[in-house]
């Protein structure tokens, strides 16, 4: 092996082996200690009746996201193989999060309902979005749009005009992920509920708390994008004086929020929900 | 409240939905003001068509029990039942439901008639 291949190696293997132990972990049920804590967070009781569907559910999500990255997460050691000509865009880990959240989003909308036993069963309970997810989740996207459409408005004059394109196609592409996002927790809260069982209900809609805080996790992504991007399109290369403090400070705290709506997405995390079924076991506790 | 559809049921499945709300209702299991499923959820959680919940809720609306507010959604009426419907028509529709749940457990006619004839027995406070 000469030098150069033994050092490129260092990246590739890394690059080829990691995602793949990745994945055939996310090929794998859920542990039971995932699920747990899963069960803990959303404050759900397993029982025999809905520990199964748990399970289950929180796998496929896992399963489709880690697919749909796969791929790209592979791309990212390329431009070392096929050199400098290989598109800089795929070589990142923007592609892989992207398909890694359009993944989790399939997975949800492309749930089947449960087939309807002989005799039908259903909560008389009303399903609504506000139920799943709490309004300052709902509202902070569209603040974020708002201030980075303002900020783009109010600075238009200062901007570069190349810049400015760039800043309204980030925005533009915030709106419509969020609008995305939006229209695709409508869908999970329509998705049927088909049981007359309070611990299938209470995992149920624990599951759904879930993919409809995902969906608010992305509109959040989009959000913060949309505001760096904007802020970036203002600040002069290389940033001096408080010019560099602004970039530093938004880098800073949409690169921690982003982390935080990442991980959210990650551990299939609630940001809230209201619990529309308590469970005999939890109400007793209470 | 769970609701429960039987295709293999005497009733229709717009009957055997319209029945349990009323009961509901009579009962305080739903307060007043409290709000119901759209249709379209209802519809597709039971796995019934649309029309066969829209029916229920026509015929709950005519008995006084749930009120349409537009977009806002149906809800179950303030002092429900006995805005509109007449003793004789609740009792009928009280009457209906019993029979409907005795039935479902498997009762004959005999059996329920006496056990109504128990109830009536019974003091009430």
């Amino acid at each position: 092996m000469d030098t150069d291949v033994a050092s490129i190696s260092w990246f590739v293997v890394p690059g080829v082996v990691v995602p793949a132990v990745f994945v055939v972990l996310a090929f794998r049920s859920p542990t039971p200690r995932q699920v747990s804590r899963w069960a803990a967070a959303c404050r759900v009781t397993l029982t025999a009746n809905n520990e199964e569907l748990v399970r289950a559910h929180l796998g496929r999500a896992r399963r489709y996201r880690s697919v749909a990255s796969f791929p790209f997460w592979w791309l990212y050691p390329a431009p070392l193989l096929f050199g400098a000509g290989f598109p800089e865009a795929l070589a990142s880990p923007i592609p892989a999060l992207f398909a890694y959240v359009a993944g989790a989003l399939v997975a949800e909308l492309t749930i089947s309902p449960a087939d309807s036993c002989a005799i039908k069963r259903a909560s008389l309970a009303p399903r609504t979005a506000q139920d799943y997810e709490p309004s300052w989740i709902r509202v902070l996207p569209w603040v974020l749009l708002v201030t980075a459409a303002g900020m783009l408005v109010i600075g238009a004059e200062v901007v570069p005009s190349g810049q400015t394109l760039t800043a309204v196609v980030t925005l533009g592409s915030g709106v419509a992920v969020a609008s995305l996002s939006m229209h695709a927790a409508r869908r999970i809260v329509r998705r049927p509920q088909r049981s007359g069982d309070t611990d299938v209900l209470a995992a149920d809609d624990a599951l759904r708390a879930t993919a409809i805080s995902m969906t608010a996790s992305v509109a959040l992504l989009a959000g913060l994008t949309a505001v760096s991007g904007v802020v970036y399109a203002f600040v002069p290369s290389p940033p001096t004086g408080a010019w560099a403090i602004l970039s530093l400070g938004v880098s800073l705290c949409t690169g921690a929020m982003s982390v935080g709506a990442l991980l959210s997405i990650v551990r299939q995390e609630t940001w809230g929900y209201r619990r529309r079924h308590p469970q005999a076991v939890l109400a007793r506790a209470a | 409240m769970i609701l429960t559809v039987d295709p293999g049921h005497r009733d229709p499945p717009y009957q055997q939905i319209r029945l349990q709300i009323l009961s509901a209702v009579t009962a305080g299991t739903l307060v007043a003001g409290g709000r119901l499923p759209t249709i379209r959820q209802l519809a597709d959680d039971l796995d019934v068509a649309a029309n066969t919940v829209a029916r229920a809720y026509r015929e709950l609306e005519a008995d006084g029990a749930i009120e349409s507010r537009g977009r806002r959604g149906t809800f179950v009426r303030d002092a429900a039942v006995t805005v509109s419907a007449t003793r004789s028509q609740q009792l009928d529709i009280l009457a209906r439901a019993c029979v409907a749940e005795a039935r479902r457990l498997g009762a004959p006619a005999s059996d329920i008639a006496a056990a109504v004839a128990r109830a009536l027995a019974t003091p009430t406070r």
